[in-house]
């Protein structure tokens, strides 16, 4: 019996039946001949039979020919995979990669807007500054300013925390799998309105999603499973803070229909709720709108 | 030094003219692209190991092309497409890696 | 390079025939093999363990991981929309900048630009009374009380659909229909026989009065699941009407906030 170095059985073990040696023979072919045996038969045949000048030439010609075909084949194959590209299903990574370079956009553009707004508002505080009229002006825009939501607020007030339920993760790739529709670990924007809703009437001041501002205009709305405010993508988990009076807020907030309900769907579902009370928060500026059908009427100076 | 010459010709010729590939032919583009790549880097390791043979290098690759095509033909005959077509390349793989870590070490000597 | 040989020369010969040994042109260090092996070791594990570790931050992705394919194409859609819309504001804001930094009379300009900015403001906070074209929506509730969530999704619905006036009306407590003005913290609240709007109580049946895009308003209404299709299931009767020209003359108070501040 002949033993390897690494001590298993070689192809050459008698002891082998032939059946074993076939299937051997297979795998081992597979794992370490990739060169393709003809090559050494061709070097005997050559050395046993020289070829002739022609059948030289006719060789070289074959191979020269095979390889310009060999070109033209991956430079087609290279224009077809590119050319599908466009026309094929984008592959989510490569639109999610778009949804957030464009959401980088977006913010990047409201940073902008609202610095902006605020240098042209402080020009024109200046210039209103001389006159009673001025003046008068001056504190009536302020004062719609902050109820319009223009105005980045701080103060004390609640923040709550809704998330879905557990991360499910794909163990080799690290992907989330695809949203579910018929989860209901998962969070919807009929929920994230439903608690913004409740902070309101729990005497809120000001609501931020997410970072996002609720001004007037301000939706929440869902495009199949992601949900959107303001046109702009959040994601779980969902951080609400409301400016207010955070002791009165938290008692009327939990005793909500919708805080009850939640605190249930964290024990059927796994969801995660919590209410924290803070003594300083801060929520941005909104984008401004402006109004392109309605018109003012009756206005009192 | 030709053959090198002949292969970016090839390449610039496909680039340049973008023939288009009838559509029964299609989905056969990519395992013909990997048949053709397994019996290059096959013949460039042979000239590394000084045993190249012409014909040998042009029935290799006609055969592999062929065979690869048949067999994904077959198999979406079958039913079987994708998995026979998953195996094919599996297999063509597995050669190519063999045979570039054969011209690697003939490189670096590493 | 593909000479065919005649199989005389043996693998280790051709190698030093075609790739003879290149000389570097600076110096090398010649440090003792050993520590040059560790070393170069070492930062191929600190490669290693930098790659891995951006590749798990990268793969805590966001949402946007997850949502389906469909999902994104209507998120990029909307981001398109929010895009446009701070363009348009910042070239707003520039017009406006333009307008009180050059010319002559400055402070009327301001004054001017100050009193209309106050105006729209006022309409989308629901401080000035407003006029356009629109919508009327007429809800009709039968046996089944239809509940506050109902308006708080018809609410959000036309927000959605871009209105910028918008006044619920109902059944008063007295007997007397009363209109209630929407603003940014209109809030709804099951109450008694019918709704709570804003603390206001109001029972059926509901006209919703909003002012923008007519069609846009009646599209969004009457998606399946929206509140078109959930107050018909309840049994109840909606009437959705485009009109040219409706006027909101609601009000509410401006309230300054107590808690909140402005923040610089």
């Amino acid at each position: 019996m002949v033993r390897s170095r690494r001590g298993g059985r070689t192809l050459s073990d008698r002891s082998l039946t032939p059946k074993q040696r076939t299937t051997s023979g297979l795998l081992t072919e597979l794992l370490e001949q990739h060169l393709d045996p003809a090559y050494e038969v061709a070097v005997r045949r050559r050395k046993a039979d020289p070829p002739s000048r022609r059948e030289l030439r006719a060789g070289v010609l074959a191979r020269n020919l095979v390889l310009l075909v060999i070109g033209t084949l991956l430079a087609t194959a290279f224009i077809r995979a590119s050319a599908d590209a466009p026309q094929a299903a984008r592959t989510r990574a490569a639109l999610a990669a778009d949804a957030r370079d464009q959401a980088a956009l977006t913010d990047r553009l409201q940073r902008d807007a609202v610095g902006l707004r605020g240098r042209v508002s402080a020009e024109r505080a200046k210039a209103l500054a001389g006159s009673a009229a001025g003046s008068q002006a001056q504190a009536r825009l302020d004062a719609l300013e902050v109820a319009a939501g223009l105005v980045p607020l701080r103060g004390p007030g609640l923040i709550v925390t809704v998330g879905d339920a557990g991360g499910k993760k794909d163990p080799v790739t690290g992907d989330a799998p695809p949203a579910d529709p018929n989860d209901a670990g998962r969070i919807q924007d009929r929920d994230l309105a439903e608690i913004v809703n409740a902070l309101w009437a729990a005497g809120a001041e000001a609501i931020s999603v997410d970072g996002q501002r609720l001004s007037p205009a301000s939706t929440i709305r869902a495009a199949g499973q992601a949900i959107l405010v303001d046109f702009r993508p959040v994601s779980s988990p969902y951080e609400v803070r409301a400016i207010g009076h955070s002791g009165r807020m938290q008692a009327l907030f939990t005793e909500s229909r919708i805080a009850r309900d939640f605190t249930t769907f964290v024990q059927l579902y796994g969801m995660q709720f919590t209410t924290r009370r803070t003594s300083a928060i801060t929520v941005p500026a909104a984008p401004a709108t402006s109004l392109r059908f309605a018109s003012p009427r009756g206005v009192t100076r | 030094m030709i053959a090198v010459a002949a292969l970016i010709i090839g390449l610039v010729l496909g680039l340049v003219l973008q023939p288009t590939v009838p559509v029964v032919l299609q989905p056969y583009l990519p395992i013909a692209v990997v048949a053709a790549l397994d019996a290059v880097f096959g013949g460039l390791r042979a000239n590394l190991d000084g045993i190249f043979d012409d014909r040998v290098f042009v029935i290799s690759f006609v055969a592999n092309v062929l065979v690869a095509a048949m067999i994904v033909f077959l198999g979406d005959q079958l039913g079987v497409g994708g998995q026979l077509s998953t195996g094919v390349v599996v297999v063509l793989g597995i050669r190519i890696f063999g045979n570039v870590a054969a011209i690697r070490r003939h490189l670096f000597r590493a | 390079m593909w000479r065919r040989s005649a199989g005389t020369c043996s693998g280790r010969e051709t190698l030093h025939m075609k790739f003879p040994r290149v000389k570097l042109p600076w110096p090398t260090v010649r440090w003792r093999p050993r520590v040059r092996a560790g070393m170069l070791i070492g930062a191929l594990c600190g490669l290693l363990g930098f790659a891995f570790a951006v590749q798990v931050q990268s793969t805590q992705g966001s949402t946007l991981e997850s949502a389906r394919q469909e999902d994104l194409v209507r998120i990029l859609d909307d981001l398109s929309a929010r895009e446009e819309r701070l363009r348009g504001e910042i070239a707003e804001q520039q017009a406006a900048r333009a307008e009180i930094s050059s010319g002559s009379n400055r402070s009327g300009a301001a004054l001017d630009q100050a009193r209309k900015r106050a105006d729209e403001l006022g309409v989308l906070a629901g401080t000035v009374a407003a006029r356009g074209p629109g919508v009327v929506i007429t809800i009709d509730e039968s046996s089944q009380r239809l509940p506050a969530e109902l308006l708080l999704d018809a609410l959000e619905e036309l927000r959605g659909a871009g209105t910028e006036a918008v006044s619920f009306t109902g059944g008063g407590i007295s007997g007397r229909s009363v209109e209630v003005r929407v603003g940014a913290s209109t809030w709804f609240a099951d109450r008694g026989d019918g709704i709570a709007v804003d603390g206001t109580q109001l029972t059926a049946p509901y006209k919703i009065t909003a002012i923008g895009d007519g069609q846009t308003i009646a599209a969004a209404l009457n998606v399946p699941g929206g509140v078109i299709d959930t107050v018909r299931r309840a049994g109840g009767g909606v009437r959705v009407e485009q009109v040219d020209d409706v006027t909101i003359t609601s009000l509410r108070p401006i309230k300054r906030p107590q808690y909140a501040r402005p923040a610089k």
